[in-house]
């Protein structure tokens, strides 16, 4: 099949197979930030926005999401010029392998979006699906915890 | 404490922008044209003969290239554990075989143009099995009725005892004292039986490889992998592809913790890539990697304890049964480990005796696993002196400090078992352990708490403690190197062969050479584990990088230093011992002059003289100083249904100098989620025919970050004189503590204890059903 | 076999006719669809364009299109109570992106061992409406028994009383990214001090969903204080399938603790 993506505010032009999902799609075309951990919707390595909201683009079929606005994390920040929560992962000593950071960096988007000020709660339930083998966690709630002080001030 | 400058910072780790904004590669990020897809074909059966194989259903489809099983593949013996040459591990593999030892064997791979295709045509292969009768159960393998896994034509490449002809893997037996003498000393005995239990490592990239030829016809392998020139070195035997024409790259890697010291892909790969002159990938899928990659050794381990009535142990016996699985894969390190990192830690103890053996089962295939052997050894002892402490009345805390190893001590263990073989003897120059358990009782309230059952209706609390040491890398075995050269701007390259799988060694090794250097951090541009680029390093494992890598590159940075100030002498016209070395600059105080970096490199290139500053180092260590590690769990158990909450987990480790503490305690915090896990959900559940059922996240729980309970973590630092800047491990230790401290703590809480780790809820049930009928 | 198809359509009536072909299914969120072997159907029915995305409250009723996600109800829940079960049910359900994909069509089309949905809706005595073949309102527990109804149909709604009640939601988790082994879902309502209309559902056995109505009727009628939790528990009979990763002996034995539990927290939990 063929179709038009909205990726990151562009749109990219696709081929895909009738059951591909859109992890397979949005990597076969380029955007290999986004990553497999499992495909079966346990990890959050491949989580992207869709319409702003988090999900795992495992269980997403690519013939669903045409007309979606699709967000990777290089749609938030890139290198030359990272995200508040991308400059807090680090900070917080956070990025341990880094596999699992650029679904952790959207799920924390996606949460602070709904709700800048979140109790560590909150934060542990917004992240509920997304695994980290390497950081038991801790410095990954400290980095949400800085973003959201940090994006309250600028 | 020593005054550093960039040692001991928490400097921000090197690679964590490029990995937090995605742009960072991984294996399967490297985009590779005419890649041709891979898809194993595994044994359903734990234990079956193939009689035939017929693929040709499979290479008649549109898109299928090759199909590779026994029957086209070459035969030679070899390990795949990712170890020094020669490997302890016994040769008892080879690429595809004809006899399949677990389900998830490999009896063939599919090669194809999509790996939708390959998908599709592994199901097209038809394989003729002989169903054999598997060998399920570690205790019987030895028993001559058993049945065998291995002809008698595999071997060790090592003089030890290896014996395939009685499923035995590995053995290694030491002692001293005498253990009957030590039994009439006794007024009493402990003696109980613990079990340890598979694990899967879950780094959250699964393994993957990929291969293709160079625009010089060079072999290049990019792979996820800890250790990169014993993947060039496996490779090269198995395919019979000359060494000097493989390249191993290891780009960003997903995790390790053991599972990626395993060569078990790249040699599928790699021979793909030289009969069809493509690139190739291997990506395993989550299944795949809980089944047919490596695991934590289970062990069975029996201890038994001679104890006086004021607490002094008399002997200490240990027999430890290690399930190796289908190959023998660390069979005899992990093993010799279970003795090794523990024994030494109460070297009071006069009589000693430790017999251990591995043997092979039909079932999945162990390997290194953070903590290798120890995790297992203490998940034993930590309890049995809890035992010991609760029939004497004696305040466990205390007991430990009487009877750990000290400084200036030493054990007879050091000397008479290393990894596989006779060890080295070794003092210790450093022990924070003291401070470790004062911190973790002080945190967690232990006088408080210990021994009080505090109830709240159905829910009743316990703390229990947990201690453990383990080495810095292996003595007289281990290598590692670096080079460095120096750019005109100030900047150096650092090329190491070491191996970040996500560490941060690439980060704290440019700390040790920043500050050997007095430069900043930004000034190093670090390159590790390219086998053309970079120098000879073992790779990440036996938590050698800090200690041993850290070395050499010290070494290196301080040859860089002499060129410097040699060529500084040379700009400033001063004598020989004027000379300091500060901030990116060299200063003669006598003179009051001074010229920077750049300008010395700037003149050693250009001016007079002139020359390349650059210089290389490799270390090899005689010992393997211990980190110390304490840690105290509160849980909750529900008295009615046995459902078990850990409230709070205290840990503190003494590694030496840490290097950059934020990534210390992030070692720390990882190997401790993980340990709390292994002691609570993570379990293989295998079905009576010996298959893995629950072989994915949905089954195989780790942890969310709603699951951790409280983490308090400390770094309590000393210094080792032998280790770079007073610094030892950190990477394996802190999954030692977790499943004893909690077995120590639901004893606390309920009186029971429970032998067979995990501790779930169902276990916690029956056990105070059973405890509640006597 | 033909080559397999996406429909869109933005007409109830179109995907009706789409769906009397039984090898086009509807697709809700995909969470299901996703991860099962569909080489034999020859199409799918993105649902998304047919406006079934919506919350709606009529005078006693509250009524949820079938597109509507997980996250969606909990989230619009200006429309149905905050306490309502179904929304502290589905609050934990999954995993948060998981949250975001889940329809209660979907899930009511699937209706797994490990629903969160199932309990807490039939507890509410919701009904489902359906159009296509079988179009019409069914009581939900009529519904799920045949799942023949499903064919060539399309769940549309659900709809229930949003009274208040008394409830507890139950699930059974090793961690907090996981598929209840089992759920108890309980509602009742209260008449003075007495219990009146009690719901006691418990989801994930053997029979996937079970009604325990013995217990149901020993609640009827009774204040809070008379219960006694040895009458309850011996009128929870729950079996379990083995080949799940616990012990279903122990399962069996902990749905009577745990539904005993949520009798008594449901009786504080009052909306
Ligand atoms: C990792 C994971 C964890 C999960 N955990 C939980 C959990 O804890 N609790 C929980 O409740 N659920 C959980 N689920 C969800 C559950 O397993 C199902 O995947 C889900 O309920 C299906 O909903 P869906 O909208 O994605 O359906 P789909 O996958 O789109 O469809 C499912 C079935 O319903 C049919 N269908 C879809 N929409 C309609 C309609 N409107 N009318 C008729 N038929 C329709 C489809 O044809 C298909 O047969 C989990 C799922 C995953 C993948
Ligand atoms: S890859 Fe999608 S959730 Fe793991
Ligand atoms: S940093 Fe490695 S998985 Fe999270």
């Amino acid at each position: 099949m063929k179709a038009v993506l909205k990726i990151n505010g562009t749109e990219v032009p696709v081929k895909f197979d009738f059951d591909e999902h859109l992890l397979q799609t949005l990597r076969n075309h380029g955007f290999t930030e986004v990553k497999n951990g499992c495909e079966e919707g346990e990890c959050g390595a491949c989580l992207v926005l869709l319409n702003g909201k988090p999900v795992n683009s495992c269980q997403v079929f690519t013939a669903t999401a045409i007309g979606d606005e699709i967000t990777t994390v290089k749609g938030i920040g890139t290198l030359h010029q990272p995200h508040i929560i991308q400059e807090c992962f680090v900070e917080a000593g956070a990025v341990q392998c880094g596999f699992c950071t650029p679904g952790m960096v959207l799920a924390t988007y996606a949460l602070l979006q709904d709700n800048p000020d979140p109790s560590d709660d909150e934060i542990k339930r917004a992240l509920s699906g997304n695994l980290c083998r390497c950081t038991g966690y801790v410095k990954i709630i400290d980095a949400v915890k800085r973003s959201a002080r940090k994006m309250k001030i600028t | 404490m020593k005054n550093y400058t960039i040692v001991g910072k928490s400097e921000k780790k090197i690679d964590s922008l490029s990995l937090a904004t995605g742009e960072s590669k991984f294996v399967d990020d490297f985009e590779l044209k005419n890649l041709l897809h891979c898809k194993i074909v595994y044994s359903p059966y734990a234990f079956a003969k193939i009689l035939d194989i017929d693929d040709s259903e499979a290479r008649a489809m549109t898109g299928v290239i090759d199909v590779l099983h026994f029957k086209n593949t070459k035969h030679i013996l070899h390990t795949t554990a990712g170890q020094g040459f020669p490997e302890p591990s016994p040769y008892d593999t080879v690429m595809f075989d004809h006899i399949m030892r677990f389900a998830g064997d490999r009896a063939a791979m599919i090669v194809a143009e999509s790996p939708v295709i390959a998908a599709r045509a592994a199901k097209k292969i038809f394989v003729d099995y002989q169903v054999l009768q598997p060998l399920l159960d570690p205790e019987i393998a030895m028993e001559p009725d058993a049945p065998r896994l291995h002809d008698s034509n595999r071997y060790a490449a090592i003089p030890v005892k290896y014996e395939p002809e009685r499923n035995l893997a590995a053995e290694v037996e030491i002692g001293f004292g005498d253990i009957s003498q030590g039994e009439s000393e006794a007024d009493f005995m402990i003696d109980h039986t613990y079990h340890a239990h598979y694990g899967s490592h879950c780094a959250i990239e699964p393994h993957s490889v990929k291969t293709y030829f160079d625009e010089m016809g060079r072999l290049v392998i990019v792979t996820a992998t800890q250790v990169p020139f014993h993947v060039r070195r496996i490779v090269s035997k198995v395919c019979q592809f000359p060494l000097s024409k493989i390249r191993v790259i290891k780009p960003r890697v997903g995790g390790g913790f053991g599972g990626k010291q395993e060569v078990f892909l790249e040699q599928l790969a790699a021979t793909v890539t030289i009969k069809h002159k493509q690139p190739c990938r291997i990506v395993l899928t989550r299944p795949e990697v809980f089944q047919s990659s490596r695991t934590r050794h289970p062990v069975r381990t029996r201890l038994r304890m001679g104890v006086k009535n004021t607490g002094e142990i008399t002997f200490l016996e240990m027999d430890s049964l290690l399930n190796s699985g289908a190959y023998g894969t660390h069979a005899l390190t992990v093993l010799s480990n279970c003795g090794a990192k523990v024994l030494p830690l109460f070297n009071k103890i006069k009589n000693l005796h430790f017999l251990g053996r591995s043997v092979y089962t039909n079932l999945p295939v162990g390997g290194a696993y953070r903590g290798y052997g120890a995790t297992q050894g203490y998940l034993a002892v930590n309890q049995h002196i809890d035992i010991i402490c609760r029939r004497l009345h004696l305040d466990l805390p205390q007991f430990i400090k009487d009877n750990h190893i000290k400084v200036g001590e030493t054990s007879e263990v050091f000397k008479a078992l290393g990894e596989g073989t006779e060890g080295v003897t070794q003092y210790i120059h450093s022990c924070g352990l003291d401070e470790c358990i004062d911190y973790c009782l002080h945190e967690i309230d232990w006088y408080n708490k210990r021994d009080k059952k505090i109830r709240k209706g159905d829910r009743v609390r316990g703390v229990g403690l947990s201690v453990a040491m383990q080495g810095s890398g292996i003595p007289m075995i281990d290598m590692a190197s670096a080079s460095m050269k120096m750019n005109e701007d100030g900047s150096f390259n650092l090329d190491m062969g070491a191996t970040d799988i996500g560490t941060g060694s690439d980060t704290i090794l440019a700390q040790i050479a920043a500050e050997e250097l007095s430069t900043n951090l930004d000034k190093m541009i670090v390159c590790s584990s390219d086998t053309d680029r970079t120098p000879f390093d073992v790779g990440a494992y036996a938590s050698s990088t800090t200690y041993i890598t850290g070395r050499a590159v010290k070494k290196c940075a301080a040859k860089i230093k002499e060129q410097i100030i040699q060529v500084a002498r040379e700009i400033l016209s001063s004598s020989a011992n004027e000379l300091i070395v500060q901030n990116s600059a060299v200063i003669d105080e006598k003179q009051n002059k001074s010229v920077t970096f750049s300008e010395i490199c700037t003149y050693a290139i250009y001016t007079r003289n002139q020359f390349q500053i650059a210089a290389s180092a490799s270390e090899f260590v005689e010992e393997s100083p211990p980190p110390f590690f304490a840690s105290t769990a509160e849980v909750e158990i529900d008295t009615k249904t046995g459902d078990i909450k850990v409230l709070k987990y205290v840990s503190a480790v003494d590694c030496g100098q840490a290097i950059n503490p934020q990534l210390a305690e992030g070692q720390i915090e990882g190997a401790v989620a993980n340990g709390i896990a292994y002691a609570l959900t993570e379990q293989y559940i295998f079905s009576d025919k010996g298959n893995l059922i629950n072989k994915n996240f949905k089954t195989y729980k780790i942890p969310v970050a709603a699951d951790m309970p409280e983490m308090k973590t400390k770094v309590i630092e000393s210094h080792e004189k032998t280790g770079p800047f007073g610094a030892k491990s950190v990477g394996e230790i802190g999954i030692n503590g977790p499943t004893p401290a909690i077995a120590n703590a639901i004893y606390d809480a309920i009186g029971v204890r429970i032998f067979d780790a995990p501790f779930t809820s169902d276990k916690i049930y029956r056990a105070l059903k059973s405890a509640l009928k006597l | 076999m033909s080559e397999q198809k996406w429909y869109y359509t933005n007409s109830l009536d179109e995907a009706c006719e789409l769906l009397r072909d039984h090898t086009v299914l509807p697709h809700g969120g995909g969470t299901q669809l996703n991860n099962i072997d569909l080489s034999h159907i020859h199409g799918l029915l993105c649902l998304k364009d047919l406006n079934l995305n919506y919350i709606k409250q009529t005078s006693q009723e509250v009524e949820i299109g079938s597109m509507t996600t997980y996250a969606d109800i909990v989230q619009k829940s200006t429309k149905i109570s905050t306490d309502n079960i179904l929304i502290s049910a589905l609050k934990n359900a999954a995993n948060t992106p998981l949250r975001n994909r889940i329809t209660i069509g979907g899930s009511l089309g699937f209706i797994p061992q490990w629903s969160d949905l199932i309990g807490p809706l039939l507890a509410l005595e919701a009904k489902i409406l359906l159009i296509g073949k079988n179009a019409g309102e069914y009581s939900l527990s009529q519904f799920w028994r045949h799942r023949d109804l499903l064919k060539s149909s399309l769940i549309t709604a659900v709809r229930f009383r949003d009274f208040p009640h008394h409830a507890y939601h139950y699930r059974d988790v090793k961690t907090n990214n996981d598929m209840p082994l089992f759920t108890v879902s309980t509602l009742f309502d209260m008449d003075g001090e007495r219990i009146k209309k009690p719901h006691v559902i418990i989801a994930g056995t053997r029979d996937r969903v079970s009604e325990i109505t013995e217990l149901e009727n020993y609640l009827a009628g009774k204040k809070i204080s008379e219960l006694q939790e040895s009458e309850v528990i011996r009128r929870v009979k729950v079996t379990f399938v083995g080949k799940r990763v616990t012990d279903p002996d122990y399962l069996a034995s902990k749905t009577k603790i745990e539904t005993w539990r949520s009798i008594i927290k449901a009786a504080e939990n009052r909306l």
